[in-house]
């Protein structure tokens, strides 16, 4: 298996306060890659430096294909603007979903567009696996339930041809019966692009991923196999502060 | 108060409303959208005024004020695009080094204030201009016992048509997508690969367009003289606070609300008229400073 | 030596510039006393023009008070110099009170109205405070030009001031002495415990609140205080000064200038606002004499907007504060928008 994403050394500052401080992250084509840890570990600062909202301060973010040439070498991606990161193949959904409230679905969906045609292209594919958004098409995304609005993101990431998806707890506030339709379309997903995941719910976390990488205060503290992590309470227990239970 | 003078002032305050909302749009857009309290809207105003009476003097006669009607419409399209370009320039090269530090982003457009008000002074004396006649729409309709300017219909006219298009850009264009859900999230909207900066280039130079083009549509309305850009730019400010910012729809109700309290203010007290506008814009910000007409609720700002 | 060389280091070079204000028309005053002969040395219109100048810089350092000390922009804050010399204007000359008394009612009329305009407006962040303090200067301009049964509306009022006042070199000393007074002032105020707490909120307001401090009642104290002072400014107009109160002090003309006259001397700090206001209105006495030179000079004010668009984009800590990069640290980080981002 080859690399598509590989992180290493990052470190990021939000004003003066030095929030990533080592983050080494590689992401293997295919499949679902977990990005774990504890509340204020890094996770969502790594996916805003990978897409390019937060300028790294050092390190590099290696992606495949970044290059001119479109081949399979890594090249160095940090600190572009977040317009040209995505262009080249990223879809990002950001923790608080990024919605547009005043849009209909259909809006946002189109804003997505990276060429005429890529939804006409996409809609059939993306309403049989969200079919919620078929029916409320042309409402506002404001008028939306939180599992709908989840499914609208992470739709609407699907519109232009991606090769990687950056997904920010997708389960936050969501019922867990929302919470399982979603590991469905998540598993369903994952057959067809590369996933990161950022993501506190273990169980989903459990449900879809292959790889995981733990942080902890703004460094790599664990990468390796999900089913290893799940299999070991006591590594669990250090780095994502949960109980034997797991 | 009979149901001419009633209909005529209504009329009144149509016409000029029209004419705050084609100033204020581009304030409100450009502050939804990029945070950008441009100061400087009112001088884009001004020098679109300026621009397009230039001109329509090169194919009239000076001396008596006029020229031919097409040329009117020509001149319009001048000042429109002398301001498109200097609103492109404006942003591309002061304002956007800025975006990180808002509070001198403020403070620059003041100061463009100063540089375009005195650059126009400088090139076109700091005096009034004489009156601005087009011939094709000149003269008086009569409603009832009461006279109503031909220019003022044909105001009212030209901005439900700019107020048109304007709603089908926003409503039913990609771009219009895209400033509105800028007007939410910028960097979201950047995340999706969409180029955010151009966008707000466009923008700012659009905007300054439409109040260049209302310079000149005003100028058979009130004259040309150096002060009017502070006038409308109050106005203006006064629309888009009533607005909501960064809402069009808003911006068109507040421009025609200030419009007909202009008119119909003097008729309730001649002394006080003066204040209506400023205490509305007041009591706006006090109690309701999402704005009267701002659909969604949310604020800007 | 030592006594003096740690002196010159801390503000002795302030206060031996005061000094060189202080004695360098010296030779006038004695001889406006009768004590000696008339002199030439200092044409009238220059103790006019640094009079003129001392005024401003009061009424800057004032502006200063908020813009650099507490970080809110005001775009009406020429309402309360308009205030101090409409109080002072309307009380001799209209309802003859005595002139000492209308200067305290002036100072408490500044205060109570930048009280009431600060805790009507100070829940409003940002662009909403600027818009708002630029409509009350607005409705301000507006009453004083319809209100021309006691202000006198477009012809504004003349004040005739006591013999004492009425020479230009008492007129200059006094302005002086008021403006040390405003410095000195402006000093305790931003050295003190409360000063410091303005600091915090204007460098991060947020965690002033979670600290615990009531942000909203810090800053109306700040901007009452900056109302004072400003229509202490508004008073010496009237009495030193141009003697002539104008609706026009209401209008957005005196905020604008003082708004260059902060940012180009330099923001947050106590010499830059008096520094500005020298740099400004020597330039808009002296330029204008080049205009048989080049129209351009005629219109000055084109000039002093460059200059001022380039401290704006070059040199945001403005020429007193370039020294200082610790100044450029804190306005690099007064950026409302991008401070949001939470860590996560």
């Amino acid at each position: 298996m080859s690399e598509i994403l590989q992180v290493k050394d990052l470190h990021t500052y939000i004003g003066q306060f030095h929030i990533l401080q080592g983050v080494n992250l590689t992401v293997e084509q295919g499949g679902v890659t977990c990005l774990l840890g504890r509340n204020g570990a890094g996770k969502s600062t790594t996916l805003k430096t990978i897409i390019g909202l937060l300028a790294p301060k050092s390190g590099t973010i290696g992606l495949a294909g970044g290059g001119a040439g479109a081949g399979p070498a890594l090249t160095n991606i940090g600190g572009r603007p977040a317009h040209q990161v995505a262009r080249l193949g990223i879809g990002y959904v950001p923790e608080d979903r990024g919605v547009f409230v005043d849009l209909t679905v259909e809006e946002n969906l189109r804003l997505a567009e990276r060429k005429r045609g890529d939804l006409a292209a996409k809609k059939d594919w993306l309403v049989k696996l969200f079919p919620d958004l078929e029916r409320f098409w042309q409402q506002k995304g404001g008028r939306l339930s939180g599992g709908q609005q989840q499914m609208l993101a992470i739709g609407r990431a699907l519109v232009p041809e991606n090769k990687l998806l950056l997904i920010d707890e997708p389960s936050k506030g969501l019922a867990p019966i929302v919470v399982e339709q979603l590991a469905g379309a998540l598993k369903e997903l994952k057959r067809q692009t590369t996933i990161v995941l950022v993501e506190q719910n273990l169980w989903l976390a459990a449900a879809v991923g292959d790889r995981a990488t733990v942080l902890d205060d703004g460094r790599t503290v664990w990468a390796g196999v999900m089913a290893d992590l799940m299999a070991s309470p006591e590594l669990q227990n250090r780095y994502l502060g949960v109980g034997r239970a797991g | 108060m009979s149901g001419s003078l009633f209909l005529t002032l209504i009329l009144n305050g149509l016409a000029i409303g029209m004419l705050y909302f084609l100033v204020a749009v581009g304030l409100s857009v450009i502050f939804g959208l990029m945070h950008v309290l441009n100061f400087a809207h009112g001088s884009f105003f001004m020098v679109g005024a300026y621009v397009g009476l230039a001109v329509f003097r090169r194919f009239g006669n000076p001396a008596i004020g006029t020229a031919p009607t097409w040329s009117f419409f020509l001149a319009m399209l001048a000042g429109a695009l002398a301001c498109g370009a200097i609103g492109y320039v404006v942003e591309r090269f002061l304002i956007r080094p800025l975006y990180k530090r808002p509070l001198f982003l403020v403070l620059l457009t003041i100061g463009l204030i100063l540089v375009i008000d005195e650059s126009v002074k400088l090139i076109w004396s700091p005096n009034s201009q004489g009156s601005v006649i087009v011939p094709g729409l000149a003269g008086t309709v009569q409603i009832g016992d009461q006279p109503f300017a031909l220019y003022r219909a044909f105001l009212i006219g030209f901005g439900l048509l700019m107020m048109g298009v304007v709603w089908w850009v926003i409503n039913r264009t990609k771009i219009g997508i895209i400033i509105r859900a800028g007007v939410q999230d910028a960097g979201m909207v950047q995340t999706l690969g969409i180029n955010v900066r151009e966008v707000f280039t466009l923008v700012f130079a659009f905007g300054a367009a439409l109040a260049g083009m209302a310079g000149m549509a005003t100028a058979p309305f009130m004259g040309v003289f150096p002060q009017m850009g502070g006038e409308f730019l109050l106005k203006a400010f006064i629309v888009v606070v009533m607005g909501g910012f960064g809402s069009p729809v808003g911006t068109a109700l507040g421009a025609i609300v200030l419009g007909l309290t202009e008119q119909f203010a003097p008729w309730l007290s001649p002394q006080w008229a003066g204040i209506a506008p400023v205490g509305m814009m007041v009591l706006v910000l006090l109690l309701r400073p999402e704005g009267l007409f701002n659909l969604s609720g949310r604020r800007a700002g | 030596m030592a006594a003096i060389k740690r002196f010159l280091r801390r503000d002795g070079k302030l206060w031996l510039l005061a000094a060189l204000f202080l004695i360098g028309p010296l030779p006038r005053l004695l001889a406006g006393m009768g004590l000696i002969g008339p002199q030439d040395w200092l044409p009238t219109h220059w103790l006019q023009r640094s009079t003129d100048i001392f005024i401003w810089a009061i009424f800057a350092l004032s502006y200063d008070l908020l813009l650099g000390f507490t970080g809110i922009v005001s775009f009406g804050h020429s309402l309360f110099m308009a205030v101090g010399s409409y109080a002072v204007a309307i009380g001799v000359m209209k309802l003859g009170f005595p002139l000492w008394a209308m200067i305290l009612a002036a100072l408490l009329a500044g205060a109570l109205i930048s009280a009431v305009v600060g805790s009507l407006s100070l829940r409003l962040k940002g662009h909403g405070f600027a818009m708002i303090t630029l409509a009350f200067a607005e409705v301000g301009h507006v009453l004083i030009l319809k209100g021309s049964k006691i202000t006198g509306g477009e012809d504004g009022l003349s004040v005739t001031v006591p013999l004492w006042m009425a020479s230009r070199i008492n007129g200059y000393y006094l302005a002086l002495l008021g403006l040390i007074l405003a410095f000195i002032l402006m000093r305790r105020i931003t050295r003190s415990q409360f000063g410091r707490v303005l600091a915090s909120i204007r460098e991060n307001e947020d965690r002033a609140i979670a600290l615990g401090f009531n942000v909203t009642a810090y800053k109306v104290g700040a901007l009452t205080l900056a109302g004072m002072i400003a229509a202490f400014a508004g008073v010496a107009q009237v009495t030193v000064g141009s003697r002539f109160a104008a609706a026009s002090m209401a209008g957005s003309g005196p905020t604008i200038d003082v708004l260059l006259m902060t940012i180009l001397g330099g923001v947050g700090t106590l010499t830059g606002p008096v520094v500005g206001a020298a740099i400004v209105r020597l330039l808009s006495y002296v330029l204008p004499s080049f205009a048989s030179a080049s129209p351009l000079f005629a219109r000055w004010p084109l000039l002093l907007g460059v200059i001022y668009i380039a401290t704006v984009m070059f040199l945001p800590a403005g020429v007193v504060g370039a020294s200082s990069s610790r100044l450029k640290q804190v306005f690099g980080r007064l950026v409302p928008g991008s401070e949001r981002k939470e860590a996560a």
